[in-house]
């Protein structure tokens, strides 16, 4: 198992070196003359020369790109070109509520796709399995962004039961920072109501996040409850007179998880697409509004550096679950 | 048990009358095949229309999609303006239905670039296999690491908005499923009698590979393709929707809902006929794709003939 996480770090080194290839070679490819942009637009030639030198842009690619790694080991994802601040600080202070965003629409996810999945499979063809695989192909065929519209024109505009948008009602001061999640942090501060405010905050734009993914969540669990059910284990289960409740939720389950398990470290990363969408929607203070807002004003240091980290921490829940998947299943080996 | 298919010119004989046997046995698999997925029956329904929509467009619409007309803005769905007017008085039906020739054309584009690049490296790493297959599957993995939209969305930042920029940077992130695939195929189909029999004969790597093993790659890539096209769709509206992709003023849906957004409370008709458009286009695809796979299954072959 060690040597197996151990190999498996290792290839992450070579996969990391990749990246960062492949975002130097986007990064060079940016349209504009990035010495020009540094020194603002009144500066003459010979300014823009000497900032050019003390850039090292006029050095050869991969020199370049040395330096570039060298920054980026060191934690330097660059300066905004708008707020004029070093962009891994701003980053810093976005991504918890993006990973709140996120961590609560995995949480919906799992939780309504697994049910939604095991019940079909309970009773295949009938009105649940219907309703579930209805929901399922409009769920994966529903643009998000469009899915929170609709739910701010429904919910929050003509019912009035959830708020439009934004972490916390205007004018609520938000928890000392513990864990920059307000859910988590309200709580530790004994705050109820300011509990109550985050978290029917976070309901609609989790949620719309979490509905592609929960679609796709319970087809697999169903398909993979079904293969299960079959199996001979579960047959000698039945015959030796367990009670049918405990052979599915417990025996049949297990086994099942399997499939829909592996799904999880893909699912990080469309959510983490999908947040840049839901968070502009919903005007969620994450990573993919600080990108959405990036993008508007061509700020390139910014959508290079969320692209970064979007990308560490993709690779990083893939591994985890790579390895979680060897915990929980000891057939697989590698 | 794989079964024995003589190369083509063996059998030249017999070709028409092959050929009537061949529209059978596939007719009788469309036949099973709608039996098992009813589903799949819609779907290509709703892409044959979206299709006939596409190439029809300037007759279907009422109105020209581009053509300003400030008194009537914001208008609600009438029957002069089916789906409302936007916030230029512009007819939203007409955009929806023009912006079907967009979606359409992004979606073959991305596919046919992203799989020709998925090919090439696929068919490369499985024929040449070594340290070719190594370096060629290393970098699929690369790409494979990072988040499609998040990728696709720094590329078409490089490259600068625009539709044709979103395009390339979509195809640049998509080709890796068709490179594993594509690769996994001619694997398997490497040590078959029938590419033993071409290299026997003489037929140099390149024929080999594009005469006799891809051909036979084409069923899972038409099912990728079709799965795929709909997601294609979805992208590109969400890149859109942030602003790169397509710009104003391009009738392409995931940009009617961005400019539309704004208008949502009081004009919901602007952002909501787009996105229900979307959504059945990709709704169409998925379904079609899966009938494909039913249809195109090598397991089906025979079944009740």
């Amino acid at each position: 198992m060690q040597r197996y996480i151990f190999r498996r770090l290792v290839f992450m080194v070579f996969v990391m070196i990749g990246i960062s290839l492949v975002l130097f070679t986007v990064n060079y490819l940016l349209p504009g003359d990035p010495a020009q942009v540094a020194a603002g637009w009144q500066a003459g030639p010979e300014q823009v020369e000497a900032i050019r030198k003390r850039m090292g842009l006029d050095k050869p690619a991969h020199i370049q790109y040395l330096t570039y790694m060298r920054n980026l080991l060191r934690g330097d994802l660059g300066t905004s070109i708008l707020s004029r601040r070093p962009v891994l600080s701003d980053i810093k202070s976005y991504l918890p509520a993006s990973l709140e965003l996120v961590f609560a629409a995995m949480l919906l996810n799992v939780l309504v796709g697994f049910t939604l999945g095991v019940f079909s499979a309970l009773r295949p063809g009938r009105l649940v399995d219907t309703i579930s695989r209805f929901f399922s192909t409009l769920g994966m065929g529903m643009p998000l962004f469009w899915v929170g519209l609709l739910g701010q024109l429904l919910l929050s505009y003509k019912l009035d039961l959830l708020p439009f948008g934004g972490r916390l009602t205007p004018g609520v001061t938000p928890p000392d920072t513990i864990t920059g999640f307000y859910t988590i942090d309200a709580l530790l501060a004994r705050d109820l109501p300011l509990f109550k405010d985050a978290l029917v905050h976070m309901l609609m734009p989790a949620a719309v996040l979490a509905l592609p993914e929960a679609a796709v969540t319970s087809r697999l669990m169903r398909s993979s409850m079904l293969d299960v059910l079959l199996q001979d284990y579960v047959r000698t289960a039945r015959a030796k007179g367990l009670r049918e409740r405990r052979i599915v939720w417990v025996h049949a389950l297990k086994n099942a998880l399997l499939v829909p398990l592996t799904m999880v470290g893909m699912q990080v990363g469309w959510m983490l697409s999908g947040s840049l969408l839901v968070e502009s929607v919903f005007s969620w203070a994450g990573l993919g509004f600080f990108a959405y807002h990036g993008i508007y004003m061509r700020d390139f240091p910014v959508i290079m550096g969320f692209t970064f980290v979007m990308t560490i921490i993709f690779v990083f829940s893939n591994l985890l679950v790579d390895i979680l998947y060897r915990y929980i299943d000891p057939r697989i080996t590698f | 048990m794989t079964k024995y298919e003589a190369p083509a010119a063996v059998l030249h004989i017999g070709f028409w009358s092959r050929m009537r046997e061949r529209g059978s046995e596939m007719s009788e698999r469309m036949r099973i095949a709608f039996r098992r997925n009813p589903l799949g029956a819609l779907g290509l329904f709703l892409i044959v229309s979206l299709m006939l929509m596409a190439v029809f467009a300037p007759q279907i619409a009422t109105h020209d999609p581009y053509e300003i007309n400030v008194a009537e803005r914001l208008q609600a769905p009438s029957a002069k303006h089916l789906f409302g007017t936007d916030a230029t008085g512009r007819d939203v039906f007409s955009r929806v239905v023009h912006g079907s020739r967009i979606s359409l054309r992004v979606a073959v584009m991305v596919i046919a670039i992203a799989g020709t690049i998925g090919a090439v490296v696929g068919a490369a790493a499985g024929y040449l296999g070594g340290l070719a297959s190594e370096i060629l599957m290393r970098i699929t993995d690369v790409v494979l690491a990072f988040p499609t939209l998040v990728l696709a969305l720094a590329v078409n930042a490089a490259l600068g908005p625009g539709l044709e920029s979103a395009m390339l940077a979509i195809s640049l992130v998509w080709w890796t499923g068709y490179a594993r695939m594509i690769r996994g195929q001619v694997l398997a189909a490497k040590n078959e009698l029938y590419v033993e029999a071409a290299r026997a004969i003489g037929a140099s790597t390149w024929r080999v590979v594009v005469r006799h093993i891809l051909p036979n790659c084409i069923s899972p890539t038409i099912v990728q393709a079709t799965l795929d096209a709909g997601y294609v769709v979805l992208t590109t509206a969400g890149l859109s929707f942030i602003g790169l992709g397509a710009q104003p003023p391009t009738p392409e849906w995931g940009f009617m809902v961005s400019s539309g957004r704004k208008f949502m409370l009081d004009q919901w008709w602007w952002p909501t006929f787009p996105g229900v458009f979307i959504t059945l286009t990709v709704i169409g695809f998925n379904m079609l794709g899966d009938f494909l796979r039913d249809l195109l299954d090598p397991r089906l072959r025979g079944i009740g003939a």
